[in-house]
């Protein structure tokens, strides 16, 4: 005998009335259209079931740090720790008189993974920047990418990349997540208790982020390579590609290089990737090279190598922005046809 | 299969279509089908396990019960129910604890100045073998018992074995409460759709909203090697709140996806944190683990008939493989006997007096309050005892949290995320608490409960982790 399954429209009616709501919920935000791209609140690497790498949990930091930027910014700083650590956005904000994004990533990714970083930004954001700034330390472009990879840092961005496709959810109500995800703490800082309660933990349990220069092995930093590797040259093409090619100034910043470091090999070296940089500049229009505001970064200046403390980053903030001043009111950019 | 998944919501929308179509042999075959296709989907080798298992119980239970087999002797019932404890033991000696024993010889062995090499042998530990071999235990100690009767159909008992909802982590059934379910014929009415829809939807957002969003900050400060002890305590209260809401909302999950199926599951939680004392938590929280350990370690080994030291001996043995049942791992057997000990303080010291004050205890008044929130800081020593990675580091991980340091250096972020997913979470169980009724929002008109139901599917969309985490309690 079949079961003798009854139904109720005393039961039903919630679940109606609630399907109805949603549905006129969905429609109503459908009409209006989202405000900005969806958000990957994703917590990859700190699910209870896994234990993330220091690369895995830099990245993810990071990542889901660019992942919650809801104001698409004009200009948007991209590179490496010198960036990370020597651009404030706020100088250069205030100096420029418009939104300012600083996508510096602290683990070393070389500048195909900048450009993956820009790639990702530029997928999520409704409108693309005016300006992209690089800043970069020598070794973003001279190490052979075999080298960074041996470092993990790239392998967790592919694998980050990989895990965390762009949410494109389904229901129009999907774009209110980051508005909705800002009542719980949203996803900025998560992870970790804070900067400083990150700082306390990296030196107490991996002995850096010192405030000085010693323990560093200078001998490592400093060993010579070319002064930009061809491992180097498609992230640069691509860089050039996704900037000028679609009409965005490409600014070319590059790190001083650190005193401790700063041997007549070092200097030799900065010199030669810099008249590279200088020829790429004089055959792409639009992209233009800046050169550091220090030549040599004092050590009394820098905490680590490449990261300057808090008023040299301000002055290096203060100067990027006359830099980058005259490409945001007159870009001059050619059509992207002129790019590589 | 991850309760967490689309697929899971496809699997089980397909199932119930199927089922509400057949009569009472076609159901238990396509539960029975259906269980295993969930159980398999996570390896499909533990298949062999647990159809193994199930068999030898069916076996011995119909052995040992008497209406079964009038021919059997009382020796010969008792040893069918040892071969039912010693293979469902052994199962869990070999799958669970063999590594632990064998590592644990191992280093005491070291501390005396032994070697002892050997091949390391890595055994992969089954999901929800502690549950579903503590079910099949109660049953053929019961049947012996003469609490309840061998199952008549071997499709029967498999599907009260392999019952999907609530296979891979309870609650853990008593025979006498699911298998006459199972082998009745059921009838889903309306109500039992709606109302287990809406226990379901609770359970997920309970497990998408609170626990992993809270997972994060947990993670992140239990990964330490030595965090601060402000921040340890945030942590571990977002522990707290964050098994709870894992593990409970397991467990409406499952309570909501069986009431679907016509089936009643036992309740697994009881609004533990408004517990006032150790005796009070122990009736609230994993009721089904407390019940069973009560019934078949607590009370065989004497329970509390004897002098006061053999209570309290009972007590603290009890405890003790409860938290060994959680998981191999030394830091299980210390919170296990830690509550040992605090139940055992409670019963000598505190009991008579307690009871006394519990007479004159308002809930809600000054006094409930206090014993509420003292007692939620005893149960959060206890987590951390639970969720510390490494033993070895629990009494310095104890001493900073008695001397906490960094509060400055504290996250608001992480403060408020507590705050604004705990606040509600608690708001909700102290309703449930007042008025003693786990499910409040059954009894609310249609809009109130349209308005629930969206709010709770928004929640999800909005708040919810997309990759949700594994369920805390698979683990084990």
């Amino acid at each position: 005998m079949p079961p003798s399954s009854s139904t109720s429209s005393s039961e039903a009616r919630p679940w109606v009335a609630a399907l109805l709501v949603g549905l006129a919920l969905e429609l109503a935000l459908a009409a209006v259209g989202p405000t900005a791209a969806p958000i990957d609140a994703g917590l990859r690497f700190f699910g209870a079931a896994t234990e993330p790498t220091e690369s895995e949990t830099i990245i993810d930091h990071q990542l889901r740090r660019l992942d919650a930027i809801e104001v698409p910014a004009q200009v948007v700083v991209l590179g490496d720790s010198s960036a990370l650590t020597a651009v404030i956005p706020k100088v250069l904000s205030d100096a420029l008189g418009v939104p300012v994004e600083n996508l510096g990533t602290i683990a070393p990714l070389h500048v195909e993974g900048h450009l993956a970083v820009l790639d990702r930004y530029l997928s999520r954001v409704a409108a693309p920047p005016r300006l992209v700034i690089y800043h970069f330390s020598d070794a973003s472009l001279s190490a052979p990418l075999a080298e960074i990879e041996r470092i993990g840092s790239r392998a967790a961005l592919d694998d980050w990349l990989g895990r965390a496709p762009l949410q494109q959810g389904w229901l129009p109500s999907y774009h209110l997540r980051p508005l909705a995800r800002r009542l719980i703490g949203g996803d900025r800082y998560p992870a970790w208790p804070n900067d400083a309660g990150q700082g306390a933990f990296m030196r107490r349990t991996h002995g850096y982020l010192r405030e000085t220069h010693e323990g560093y092995d200078w001998a490592g930093w400093r060993r010579v390579q070319v002064p930009i590797h061809a491992d180097a040259m498609p992230g640069l093409e691509g860089l050039i590609a996704r900037t000028v090619g679609r009409g965005i100034p490409l600014l070319l910043v590059r790190a001083p290089v650190p005193e401790a470091a700063a041997d007549a090999q070092a200097r030799a070296h900065h010199a030669a990737n810099g008249a590279l940089l200088g020829q790429i500049a004089a055959a792409v229009p639009g992209v233009r090279v800046a050169e550091p505001y220090l030549r040599v970064l004092p050590t009394s200046a820098f905490g680590t190598p490449n990261h300057p403390l808090l008023p040299a980053a301000q002055a290096n903030s203060r100067w990027l922005a006359d830099q980058a001043r005259p490409l945001l009111v007159a870009p001059g950019v050619p059509s992207p046809a002129a790019a590589p | 299969m991850h309760f967490v998944s689309l697929t899971f919501i496809a699997f089980f929308a397909v199932v119930v279509l199927a089922y509400r179509r057949l009569e009472l042999r076609g159901q238990n075959r396509l539960l029975l089908v259906a269980s295993y296709v969930f159980y398999g989907a996570w390896d499909w080798r533990f298949l062999g396990l647990i159809v193994g298992s199930s068999l030898v119980d069916y076996a011995c239970g119909r052995r040992v019960d008497q209406a079964l087999s009038p021919q059997a002797t009382a020796r010969q019932r008792k040893a069918a129910v040892a071969v039912s404890v010693t293979v469902n033991l052994g199962l869990l000696a070999v799958f669970k604890y063999f590594g632990f024993f064998v590592d644990s010889l191992r280093a005491l062995a070291g501390q005396i100045g032994w070697s002892v090499d050997g091949p390391v042998v890595e055994i992969v530990l089954p999901v929800g073998i502690s549950f579903y071999t503590f079910q099949t235990l109660s049953y053929t100690i019961d049947i012996y018992r003469g609490q309840v009767h061998a199952a008549r159909r071997l499709d029967d008992y498999l599907v009260f074995v392999a019952f999907f909802p609530q296979l891979v982590a309870g609650p853990i059934e008593r025979a006498r409460h699911l298998l006459p379910q199972i082998e009745q014929p059921r009838v889903v009415r309306a109500d039992q759709l709606s109302s287990g829809a809406l226990l379901a939807l609770v359970g997920f957002a309970k497990k998408m909203v609170v626990a992993d969003n809270l997972s994060p900050y947990v993670e992140s400060i239990y990964r330490q090697d030595s965090p601060a002890g402000a921040a340890l305590w945030l942590a571990t209260y977002a522990f707290a709140l964050q098994i709870y809401a894992d593990f409970s909302g397991y467990t409406d999950i499952a309570r909501g996806t069986a009431r679907m199926l016509g089936i009643d599951l036992c309740r697994n939680f009881r609004t533990p944190y408004f517990a006032t004392n150790p005796s009070d938590f122990w009736a609230r929280w994993h009721i089904s683990l407390s019940s069973w350990l009560r019934d078949y370690l607590y009370i065989p080994l004497g329970g509390s008939r004897g002098a006061g030291w053999q209570t309290a001996r009972n007590l603290f043995l009890t405890m003790l493989l409860g938290g060994l049942w959680h998981g191999a791992a030394w830091h299980f057997v210390w919170w296990g006997a830690y509550h040992g000990v605090l139940l055992t303080l409670f019963h000598r010291v505190l009991s008579r007096r307690d009871a006394r004050a519990v007479a004159h205890t308002v809930r809600g008044g000054p006094a409930f309050w206090l014993k509420v929130v003292g007692f939620f800081q005893l149960t959060c020593l206890g987590w951390l005892i639970f969720r510390i990675p490494d033993a070895s580091a629990l009494p310095a991980w104890i001493g900073t949290l008695l001397q906490p340091t960094g509060w400055a250096d504290l996250a608001p972020a992480a403060v408020w995320q507590l705050v604004a997913l705990g606040v509600p979470l608690m708001v909700v169980d102290w309703i449930r608490y007042r008025r003693d009724d786990p499910e409040p929002w059954t009894a609310l008109p249609a809009a109130p409960k349209a308005a629930l139901i969206v709010a709770l599917f928004y929640a999800i969309v909005l708040l919810g982790t997309p990759h949700a985490a594994q369920f805390i309690y698979f683990q084990f």
